[in-house]
């Protein structure tokens, strides 16, 4: 079973420190890694997948560093960056062939194969600069599975797809994480909630928590309320309370908040979700660095 | 906001995206080295049969002027253009394209980012000219200085509005925007010089200084053989000149009106350009054909969404990976690299390159017809070590096991593979008559040509540089016989002297900088 362990990963881009200290285990199943853009998600992958190296700290594969020995890790790496380009003069199949050969692999029965699951087969001698931004993540899906890989990173997967595409990627995610390592980086809270069995939060670099999604569930249980208020109070109480949803009703505004305590008279407790639980997250991680910024008693 | 509000604001935006970059920095520091080339006495401007402008300010900026002519009307060329490319490869020619930014607007701030990017490599070379005829001097009066920046003025300053026009104007035509139009303007370049003397109005310069220095030399030594001149690089120890006082261009109209056509010509160009733009369109011509391209799709049935749930293709029933050994794996990728490289080339280009592979047994002249065959893949070698950049797929390509070992030496073969298939005519007819130093010259200019697109692919990230270099040294060396460029062996005495020996060291120092660039972007793919 592979082990990939990242140990006090940092990475400064001039003065400004993109990851600090990251630490962390990752083993077999799906790891959600979770942040707002600019959190230092893809840094981190790019680290992982040695197309960056850390300013300090290092990333063990199997116990090896892999500043050491970065090819025990590209052997059975797939990858989806999140920006990946295309060569738009090949076909789909062309272009896997290609990569297939970059990888050391004869894969001509498996790319079909691979076109199927994609369902890109009727496309498949097609060029691709004639294909649609989902059609292109999913030769970009392909490509990452080619050779079978046991670490399968994919950054942002679902940014392009619609959403019937975003559930079918999600299963097929599921499909995989049997016996290998899933890094699925994203800043939608829906695509992990399903899959993953682990889940890291990122902010500004900085690792806020990572752990099982029921933890972070727990985490969040009696701070989630709902309450319907008048639309007008709606701003007042955006400004007052983390307000993660609002949906017009016929008696006012069914509002979703996250408080310590309750928000109102008339304020229920409402079961937590993920999405409310990172929210909280992130919230108490803001309070923290500028206190006051939002009244959450 | 009026058109005077924008265009200065697209100049501005596009020169700064241009000069933010240490590559701005290196070509300012070569313009500053080439100022000091002149004083450093590495230039010959002879006149006559032994004589020289009087060494003074009059000579340095005349010198410099003309010597910055000669480079920055080749040179200059391909730096600025590219342009309206990048705008379109960006994606932010198409956002343009959504605003009411009319053509007029967009294409003269390119023009003026192209002629401000100019005017900076002709200040530094201004100021360093300055900066080292004050040290000579100690003192500098007013008349010098005239005497040593009037020359820029009159001179270099008009032709750059011409380069700068005719960039965006092979940048707007899509047939000219690429390999093609940069192998075009070499040849543009070398007609308009060589009928320059003819006709004024293409003069880059050196014919009206000529004319002047001629008639002074005439009247100070009427005996003087005033027809013999030459501007050329000093390779060798040759006869001192003597020097003869000359008191400068005069601004008079025959020497101010014929430089103002140069602006003209700018202006003239950047018109047609924004027509050119109006007609063929770029941008919105893109995605028009992509979207051509997709209602195509839907009519053939082709389902555009689903993965495997919705195909009923579990991932369990995937054939398993089948790795290969190295060897099949390394022919396999030159293959499918050798196909990139010849990816998108007409069939009139495999026409021109099997034409010239069996008219070298026709005709008796196989050094003419390598010289040709060897311009024909330019396309094709210069997006060796860039164009996996250009196309966004480094992050893929170098988190495949080992990049460097795998995907260095597979481009190299590739390229030479293009090499020798586009010249195997010529080297059939070398190895047939036994011409083994050609064999020689051959062989090592096969290996230094990829190499040396691979490594300025590598660093700069464009095909652009090495399309530029390679034709500028491919006119200077092979075409007009200047042994110590001949990297063809075209010259017995480049033979001779051993330029292939040098040739292929030099291709193997280039693939040690090209691997060293590739594995530090290995390391940090940006």
């Amino acid at each position: 079973m592979h082990k990939l362990q990242i140990q006090e990963v940092g990475k400064k881009y001039g003065d400004l420190w993109a990851l600090r200290d990251i630490s962390m285990e990752i083993n077999q199943g799906v790891l959600g890694l979770l942040g707002p853009n600019g959190a230092g998600k893809s840094t981190l992958m790019r680290i992982i997948t040695t197309n960056s190296q850390p300013t300090e700290g290092q990333v063990l594969w199997d116990g090896q560093p892999l500043t050491v020995a970065p090819d025990r890790l590209r052997n059975v790496l797939g990858y989806l960056p999140q920006n990946f380009g295309i060569y738009p003069k090949l076909s789909a199949r062309e272009f896997l062939r290609y990569l297939a050969a970059a990888k050391g692999m004869n894969a001509g029965k498996r790319i079909d194969d691979l076109l199927s699951l994609v369902n890109l087969n009727e496309a498949a001698d097609r060029r691709l600069e004639t294909f649609s931004g989902g059609m292109k993540q999913r030769v970009g899906i392909a490509q990452a599975l080619l050779n079978d890989p046991e670490l399968l990173i994919v950054d942002e997967p679902t940014v392009g797809l619609d959403p019937e595409e975003r559930t079918r990627f999600r299963n097929l995610l599921s499909e995989l994480a049997g016996s290998r390592i899933v890094i699925l980086s994203t800043h939608i809270v829906s695509d992990v909630e399903a899959i993953a069995e682990q889940i890291a939060i990122l902010h500004k670099g900085d690792l806020l928590t990572k752990g099982k999604p029921e933890e972070l569930l727990t985490s969040a249980e009696g701070k989630v309320w709902k309450m319907t208020i008048d639309s007008v109070r709606l701003s007042e109480i955006r400004n007052r309370y983390q307000v993660t949803s609002a949906s017009h009703r016929s008696g006012g505004t069914l509002v979703r908040i996250i408080s310590d305590n309750p928000p109102g008279e008339h304020a229920e407790p409402a079961m937590p979700n993920l999405e409310d639980a990172y929210l909280r997250i992130m919230q108490n991680h803001k309070t923290k660095e500028n206190p006051g910024l939002i009244d959450t008693q | 906001m009026t058109s005077l509000r924008i265009i200065p604001e697209m100049a501005r935006a596009d020169l700064l995206e241009r000069i933010r970059r240490y590559s701005f920095l290196i070509m300012l520091l070569g313009a500053a080295w080439l100022a000091y080339t002149v004083f450093a006495d590495y230039w010959r401007f002879r006149i006559a049969e032994n004589y020289r402008i009087a060494p003074g300010p009059v000579r340095t900026g005349t010198m410099v002027a003309l010597i910055t002519n000669l480079i920055l009307s080749l040179a200059g060329f391909y730096l600025v253009k590219g342009t309206v490319t990048r705008d379109r490869r960006t994606g932010v020619g198409q956002i343009l394209d959504a605003t009411s930014l009319n053509r007029v607007e967009y294409i003269s701030g390119k023009f003026i980012s192209n002629l401000i990017f100019l005017l900076s490599m002709v200040m530094v070379l201004a100021l360093i000219s300055l900066i080292i005829t004050w040290v000579q001097l100690k003192t500098l009066s007013l008349p010098a200085l005239w005497h040593l920046l009037s020359p820029f003025l009159l001179l270099t300053v008009p032709l750059l509005f011409t380069i700068a026009g005719l960039a965006v104007l092979f940048d707007s035509l899509p047939f000219l925007n690429g390999a093609l139009g940069n192998v075009l303007y070499l040849f543009l370049w070398v007609g308009l010089f060589s009928i320059s003397e003819t006709y004024p109005t293409f003069d880059i310069g050196l014919n009206t200084v000529i004319q002047h220095v001629q008639e002074a030399l005439a009247s100070t030594y009427p005996d003087a053989n005033i027809s013999s001149y030459a501007l050329q690089i000093r390779i060798a120890e040759q006869d001192p000149l003597m020097g003869f006082q000359w008191g400068g261009l005069p601004w008079n109209i025959h020497t101010v009106l014929p430089r103002l056509n140069f602006i003209g010509i700018g202006i003239l160009l950047t018109g047609i350009s924004a027509a050119a733009l109006y007609i063929f369109d770029p941008f919105s011509q893109e995605r028009k054909v992509s979207a051509d391209k997709k209602v195509d799709s839907g009519a053939s049935g082709e389902k555009t969404s689903g993965m495997s749930s919705e195909t009923g293709f579990p991932f369990s029933e995937v054939s398993p990976t089948i790795p290969t050994g190295f060897a099949r794996s390394f022919l396999s990728s030159i293959t499918i690299e050798i196909r990139l490289l010849l990816r998108g080339h007409q069939w009139w280009w495999y026409v021109g390159v099997l034409g010239a592979n069996i008219l070298v047994f026709v005709v008796d002249e196989v050094s003419l017809i390598l010289l040709i065959a060897w311009l024909l893949p330019l396309a094709a070698w210069s997006s060796l070590g860039c164009r996996e950049r250009i196309h966004g797929m480094e992050s893929i390509l170098f988190s495949s096991p080992a990049p460097l070992r795998r995907q260095l030496p597979v481009q190299v073969c590739a390229g030479l593979s293009i090499s020798l298939l586009t010249a195997l005519g010529p080297f059939i007819y070398f190895v047939v008559n036994g011409d083994w130093g050609s064999v020689g010259a051959f062989a090592a200019a096969a290996f230094f040509i990829p190499t040396l697109a691979l490594c300025l692919g590598t660093w700069t990230g464009n095909k652009k540089t090495f399309e530029a270099v390679y034709l500028i040294l491919w006119y200077i060396g092979p075409l007009n016989e200047i042994p110590v460029l001949d990297f063809m062996g075209i010259t017995a005495r480049a033979v001779e002297k051993g330029m292939p020996y040098w040739v292929f060291t030099l291709s193997l120092v280039l693939t040690v900088v090209t691997w060293l660039k590739r594995r530090s972007r290995i390391r940090n793919v940006s």
